[in-house]
């Protein structure tokens, strides 16, 4: 089983939209998938599913330990199914740490081809530690500065998050923290020479480092282009992205704009079924098939 | 810096074309130099000048690399198989014609890449001298091109073909 993580920082770029757009595809290929509204905080994943009141939702799972399985509910794609977010809860974005851990322990252990999670916008250390967790790793942009500004930010965040984690995990967390305390002693003054200095002098760290970074492997999209010239912004990115945060970077491609897309919700069909917007659904296959192709995944 | 290296940083295949490597290249440049580009962030430290100048410097590197390696690349494709005639003979349209063929290069091809005109070519070929421009300048000209697509040794094939261009010209006056 593979997990899918969709996110990227700002707001309203269309993570839900690409999310769903994945999930569909997947489904229509014969797939067996389970897409996860993990934007806790601005939950409507059920909206593009065509699920008008769900049933069931994470409230279930946080407060009354029901099982994902029972949760995911069926949509009207045959092989897509959906766990909604927090919709009836007092209490949608205060999830703490060890909730947000539990629910991805349970995912794993879901019986399904593909799981995809819908993160929320902003860089919390749980939805990062979520997206590296993950084994294809999605990032949405929109062809503006604003988007692309957050999403660096996010991508800045990522690899924080991964020097930090790989720290902890071998405990020497407090002893880089007293380096980087008194850096001006050990001439340190950027994160980078911070980092070329904990390689010379933990070796096991250096090594297990280049393991952790290693499991980043970025696929960008981009989405709400409305004109021929944006479409370059996409590949601007990756090639940025590659060049000035050194990650491993791959274009997945780019989605038109839709300005009939708000006329497909509030239905009882799924936003994107057969008949529902033609730009949207070709552009979220040809996404689909890209990062498939950039990254082929094993049949578990 | 190696040729994969290089193609890395311009982020081109390895098929790719001199044209297509030349396309990269002016894109990048597009994208990296203009100072009010969308895809740079000039308040984050990745993107500090120096970050910039040094990222600009690679491609610039990468881009001059390549073009060495391929021009390198391109003659010594044919050396082993094209049997130049000796220094002191002369070379006459036949002889470029066979070296022509022999390295597997068409007339319309060198035509459209040169933009030189077929005509021109095919006279070369058959030593038609007086359907080539009156001027020698320009038929040295043209026999550059055509000697360089093919990927032969400008530098011999061309005075001993002007030789007999420039013999047959002086006759014709007299």
């Amino acid at each position: 089983m593979h997990i899918w993580a969709v996110g990227g920082g700002k707001g309203g770029t269309g993570k839900s939209l690409v999310s769903n757009g994945l999930g569909t595809r997947l489904a229509e290929k014969g797939q067996q998938v389970i897409l996860v509204d993990a934007d806790y905080g601005g939950p409507n994943q059920h909206t593009y599913c065509g699920i008008r009141k769900p049933d069931t939702s994470l409230v279930q799972f946080f407060e009354e330990r029901l099982p994902l399985e029972v949760i995911a509910q069926k949509t009207a794609i045959a092989g897509l199914r959906l766990i909604p977010g927090n919709i009836n809860s007092h209490n949608t974005d205060n999830l703490t740490t060890t909730q947000k851990q539990k629910l991805f322990r349970h995912l794993k252990n879901l019986a399904a081809d593909h799981v995809i999670l819908d993160l929320g916008a902003g860089t919390g250390y749980d939805t990062l530690d979520t997206f590296l967790q993950a084994d294809v790793q999605v990032g949405v942009i929109a062809p503006d500065t604003l988007a692309i500004e957050n999403f660096y930010l996010f991508l800045k965040n990522l690899k924080y998050r991964q020097l930090g984690n790989t720290l902890s995990m071998l405990g020497l967390r407090d002893r880089a923290k007293d380096i980087w305390k008194n850096r001006a002693e050990h001439g340190i003054s950027t994160t980078k020479e911070f980092v070329a200095h904990l390689r010379t002098i933990f070796p096991e760290f250096s090594e297990r480092f280049n393991e952790e970074q290693k499991k980043l492997k970025l696929h960008v999209v981009l989405n709400l282009v409305r004109e021929h010239r944006q479409a370059e912004v996409g590949h601007a990115v990756k090639s940025a992205i590659g060049k000035f945060f050194h990650i491993d970077v791959s274009y997945a491609g780019q989605v038109r704009y839709d300005k009939d897309l708000w006329q497909l919700f509030g239905q009882d069909t799924p936003a994107l079924h057969r008949g529902g917007s033609f730009t949207l659904r070709q552009d979220l296959e040809r996404i689909t098939e890209g990062i498939l192709n950039a990254q082929p995944l094993e049949r578990a | 810096m190696d040729e994969q290296e290089c193609r890395r940083i311009l982020e081109v295949s390895a098929d790719a074309s001199l044209e297509d490597i030349t396309h990269a290249y002016h894109t990048m440049k597009r994208i990296y130099e203009g100072e009010h580009s969308l895809f740079i962030v000039p308040s984050m430290d990745e993107f500090s000048p120096e970050a910039r100048s040094a990222v600009i410097e690679e491609i610039e590197t990468a881009y001059r690399e390549l073009c060495r390696i391929r021009a390198e690349a391109k003659p010594q494709i044919h050396t082993e198989r094209l049997s130049i005639p000796e220094a002191d003979r002369p070379i006459d349209g036949k002889t470029l014609r066979s070296l022509r063929e022999a390295a597997g290069v068409t007339l319309d091809y060198i035509s459209s890449q040169t933009h030189v005109r077929l005509e021109y070519l095919t006279a070369l070929e058959e030593d038609r001298f007086w359907d080539l421009p009156p001027a020698a300048v320009n038929v040295r000209g043209f026999l550059s091109m055509y000697a360089a697509e093919i990927g032969l040794p400008v530098e011999r094939i061309v005075p001993a073909y002007m030789d007999r261009f420039q013999k047959w010209q002086t006759r014709r006056v007299k």
